[in-house]
């Protein structure tokens, strides 16, 4: 019991006007009250204490009152990670969204400390808003509203990580420009071909096993691939902001790709270290993009090095012994 | 009672309740500024009540009437603004540094952010339950509804936070 007093202390203690906001509030009272005085010859009876009989839940008395269960207790109970953890999965338009960004994601951003983990934590932000992102567009009953807020939150999203980028080339800190940059090339890069194996697939998320064989009809039909990408588009999925986002997605990782390279240039950085890399792995829900996007890989062009090319058609033959993928790893 | 019998009973009466209803509407509104407002403007009124001659039998209970008076007034307001404000993000402010802000973000915090989710009856049975620590046949007279009304909205509003846990915060 004790344990409850304490939170019961700890919560009331938190939400109180502090002495200042109290007496401020009393002088405006005290300023009403000059302004509207009591009328005169009237007789009034107030009873402010003890008629209503009503304890205070906050008073020391009280405290000793089994019966009153505070809502800390209730929230903690629920709390104890099991919210937490049930807002990992959710998405904007989901009630516990909210818990996931304002809570979750402070508490691990609160345990960063140098502006290198800094910036990479800001490239995991961007890929949570792109699983976001692309949990919706494979949905099929994703509200609009709620996919033009995930797209926007993206670009927020994207923008910082940039401007992490640009504050390290500001401070000559080649290295982690370089390496912030190539992160978050490659986690663009990566979520790209899942969405375009969304448009690919047009398919609703459902479940993996009639997913796998729709993708092994077309992984066999190499040329037919092709020619399906301009109109195989989710249909219940709004045309236009697919479009949207892939055309963003796109626009963004040739940007992050381009400006890569050329910080790789302007500090004469090498190819980094790869146990230096955070593995991005492109799923979704759906699992829908990733066998056939391999498929559609060889039509994205990249300015690359060649070893790029090479792991990725590697990745592509593994594939389609229908294993699944890790997008954006580097061999 | 004389003009001053009654000044010094209203300030005793902000002095013995002003916290607990401030704290009231804090965990209705889920914003202390708001609710910094909303508990002045409750006092304004009741001073105008008392002044004017009325009688008041139970103080609290006639500040939670106005209190909730106030609240409602608040939530139609806020029916304007974009009701899925905090689900979709809008105004989410990508400058903010987010160590600054991890101080403030313990229990009391997240807990308004759930009962943000809860219809207005349901909350506000659920405070003053469990923030008010009114009983509910003190809650059912202040709120002019049956005993049994508040109880089911009370065990109602609990099952739905459950609820929200179980379903991994998502809609069905």
């Amino acid at each position: 019991m004790d344990n409850i007093n304490k939170q019961f202390k700890k919560g009331a203690k938190d939400v109180c006007l502090s002495v200042e906001e109290k007496a401020a509030m009393k002088h405006a009272l005290l300023r009403h009250m000059e302004a509207n005085p009591v009328r005169n010859g009237v007789l009034t009876r107030l009873h402010s204490r003890g008629a209503n009989g009503i304890p205070s839940p906050f008073s020391v008395n009280n405290l000793r009152n089994k019966k009153t269960m505070p809502i800390f207790l209730i929230v903690g109970l629920l709390m104890s990670g099991s919210v937490s953890f049930a807002a990992e999965n959710t998405v904007p338009g989901d009630i516990l969204f909210p818990v996931k960004v304002h809570v979750n994601e402070n508490v691990r951003s609160a345990i960063v400390v140098t502006p290198k983990a800094q910036a990479a934590w800001d490239v995991q932000l961007v890929e949570r808003r792109l699983q976001e992102v692309e949990k919706l567009a494979s949905h099929d009953k994703a509200s609009p509203k709620a996919q033009e807020a995930a797209k926007r939150n993206l670009e927020r999203y994207m923008e910082r990580a940039k401007r992490d980028i640009e504050k390290f080339e500001d401070e000559d800190e080649g290295e982690h420009a370089v390496l912030t940059a190539s992160q978050l090339a490659d986690l663009l890069r990566a979520h790209e071909y899942v969405l375009v194996g969304l448009s690919l697939q047009g398919a609703t998320a459902t479940s993996t096993a009639s997913v796998a064989t729709s993708t092994m009809s077309v992984a066999t039909t190499t040329t037919g691939v092709v020619a399906s990408t301009t109109t195989a588009i989710n249909p219940q999925m709004s045309k236009e902001s697919f479009k949207d986002i892939l055309k963003l997605l796109k626009e963004s990782r040739k940007d992050a790709e381009k400006h890569h390279k050329e910080l790789k240039h302007k500090f004469k950085v090498e190819d980094e270290d790869d146990d230096e890399h955070v593995t991005f792995t492109a799923t979704t829900t759906a699992s829908v993009g990733t066998t056939t996007a391999l498929i559609f890989v060889p039509q994205i062009k990249h300015d690359d090095e060649d070893d790029n090319e090479e792991s990725y058609r590697e990745d592509s033959r593994k594939s389609e012994k229908g294993t699944s993928r890790k997008a954006g790893k580097r061999d | 009672m004389k003009s001053d019998e009654v000044e010094k009973e209203f300030l005793a009466t902000y002095g013995q309740f002003s916290d607990a209803i401030f704290r009231h509407c804090v965990f209705r509104v889920s914003d202390r500024e708001k609710a910094k407002d909303i508990t002045q403007v409750a006092f304004i009124r009741l001073w105008d009540t008392v002044s004017q001659g009325k009688e008041i039998d139970n103080m609290r209970a006639f500040l939670y009437r106005i209190v909730n008076n106030l609240i409602i007034d608040e939530y139609r307001k806020r029916k304007d603004e974009s009701l899925d404000r905090m689900r979709d993000e809008e105004g989410f402010d990508v400058g903010f540094d987010p160590r600054n802000e991890i101080e403030t973000r313990d229990d009391y915090e997240r807990s308004l952010l759930l009962l943000e989710t809860l219809p207005a009856h349901y909350r506000q049975a659920l405070v003053m339950r469990h923030i008010d620590g009114l009983s509910v046949k003190e809650i059912a007279r202040m709120t002019d509804e049956s005993e049994n009304v508040i109880s089911v909205r009370i065990h109602r509003a609990i099952a739905k936070l459950t609820m929200l846990a179980k379903n991994h915060g998502q809609y069905q």
